[in-house]
Formats: structure tokens, C-alpha cells, sequence
């Protein structure tokens, strides 16, 4: 099995068991190319460095149509000497998604490091 | 249009979260969008805890209530910049593939998946709940993944 079909399966498996257990709604994943096109809607994930509006450009023209995702978020982390999973300091994690388009959307991100992680993920319609 | 912001149930305290929900509905939002964390609820092999701080029923009742539709977002690998990208301890100790269909890996994955989609489950249009989209995996090209030496 090459490696694309390696990926794709354990994805395939996910979905399977998600839906054997009732869920109906779209299945979607973030950054996996190998599975566009599929059942799953995937959404990019990059970081661009500096900060450019023209690669919003770009992925308009490089993409074929789809719906318009916008994200922001901002977030904190355990302090250092935290055993454990997390542990929640003063700071939460706001984060903005808007979505439109009746349509299978799909989604990039562009993210942004300030003095804590922020992020923005677009979808252009 | 879905108009959604990102609150995580294991990120703010469970007294908060109706007061943080409300912010988010007061701020024009429709939507929430939350990871579930596998190492938050499977402590140990194969026992789960969903009580209290960890009630995720809970969570998305009250974002129900609030008329918030839900996007959830649960791996099994999460990255979320928390610890292990949600894989519990007890597992990365048993020399395990991670995010692969191996034996030494899957089957855990599945048992975790199957215990909180029991719950999200329950909020599927079909169900009359408000759920309208669900991530599985995330970032699969970040971290020790098995099959790919390509980046994406």
C-alpha cells in the first residue's frame, strides 16, 4: 500500500466508526491532503511569515470555488512546572469561526504568533 | 451561515462555562467549536470519567440551551497545544505507532473514539441536536506519524 492509501485508511476508519454511531453530519480534518476529494472536507493549514493578504489571493486563484471560513484564536498554556494535562491560567482560548456557503466547505488556515498564538482561518466562497 | 466561536470545556472551569457560552452568543455567534481531549476523560485504560470538570454532556447541554450549534473536534489526536496532542501517558508508555491502524495503537484509539462519540452522538441532527460538523484527526503531518516522511 503506498503512503497516500496508508493515510487515507486510517482516516476511512475513523469515519466508519463515526458513523456507525449516529454522526450524520459532515466529517472534515485539518491539513491531510490525502484526503480531499474524499468523504472529508480538509482544511489547510499554514503559516505564513510575515503576515500577507495576497496569499489570500493567491488560494483564490489556486483553488477551485468553495465556501468562506474565517477563524480566530487566541489561547494559553500550562506553566512549565504543571504535571498533568493542562491546567487553565488566566488566559482562555477564544477563537472565531465563521462559516457560509450551503455547500461542502473547505478550509485553510493562516496563523499569526503575537505575545500569545492567534490565528485566522479563512474560507473563500 | 454558521458563525462559530472555539471554547474549550477543559480549558475554563465548569462553573464558567454557561457564563462563557453566554459571552459567545452576546458576542453573535451561533456556534461552538470544542476539542475533546482523549488523556482528559481515558485516566487509565479503559476508564472513563466524564464527571464533573470533565462532564462533556454537560458542556454541550447548556450550549444547546443557549441555542449554540456544535462543531466538535475530537481526534484521536488532537495536537491543541496540550500535552501529547491529547494521547494518554499510559499509552505512549507501551512503545506504541501512534495515529496509525497498528494493533499496538488503533484498537485504544477506537475504544476512546467510541466512548466520546457516544456522547456527542446524542446532539446529531437526527437526534434533534444541534451538531453540524465533526473533525477527525488533526494536523496528521505534525508529530510521530508512521507512514509519511513527506511534509504536507
Amino acid at each position: 500500500m503506498n503512503i497516500s492509501g496508508a493515510i487515507y485508511l486510517i482516516h476511512l476508519r475513523l469515519a466508519e466508526i463515526a458513523r456507525g454511531l449516529g454522526i450524520t453530519v459532515k466529517l472534515y480534518t485539518n491539513a491531510n491532503r490525502y484526503t480531499r476529494n474524499t468523504l472529508f472536507t480538509d482544511s489547510v493549514d499554514l503559516y505564513p511569515d510575515p503576515w500577507r493578504l495576497d496569499f489570500l489571493v493567491c488560494l483564490e486563484n489556486c483553488w477551485e470555488p468553495f465556501s468562506r471560513v474565517g477563524e480566530i484564536f487566541c489561547g494559553s498554556f500550562s506553566s512549565l512546572d504543571f504535571v498533568g494535562p493542562f491546567n487553565p491560567s488566566i488566559w482562555e482560548w477564544p477563537v472565531v469561526v465563521s462559516k457560509t456557503g450551503p455547500h461542502d466547505p473547505r478550509l485553510f488556515k493562516l496563523y499569526r504568533i503575537f505575545w500569545m498564538p492567534i490565528a485566522c482561518l479563512l474560507i473563500i466562497a | 451561515m454558521i458563525l462559530s466561536g472555539e471554547i474549550h470545556y477543559a480549558r475554563v472551569p465548569r462553573g464558567l462555562w454557561r457564563d462563557r457560552l453566554l459571552k459567545l452568543v452576546r458576542a453573535g455567534f451561533n456556534a461552538v467549536t470544542t476539542y475533546f481531549f482523549w488523556n482528559y476523560h481515558e485516566v487509565s485504560p479503559g476508564v472513563f470519567d466524564f464527571s464533573g470538570e470533565r462532564d462533556v454532556d454537560e458542556f454541550l447541554s447548556i450550549a444547546s440551551s443557549l441555542s449554540l450549534r456544535i462543531i466538535a473536534r475530537v481526534g484521536p489526536y488532537v495536537c491543541a497545544e496540550w500535552d501529547n496532542g491529547g494521547h494518554p501517558d499510559w499509552l505512549i508508555s507501551n512503545n506504541f505507532i501512534p495515529r496509525s491502524l497498528d494493533p499496538s495503537y488503533f484498537p485504544y484509539a477506537e475504544r476512546r473514539l467510541r466512548a466520546i462519540l457516544a456522547k456527542i452522538s446524542r446532539y446529531d441532527p437526527s437526534r434533534g441536536g444541534g451538531l453540524v460538523a465533526l473533525q477527525l484527526e488533526n494536523e496528521y503531518f505534525w508529530g510521530n506519524i508512521p507512514y509519511s516522511p513527506q511534509a504536507c
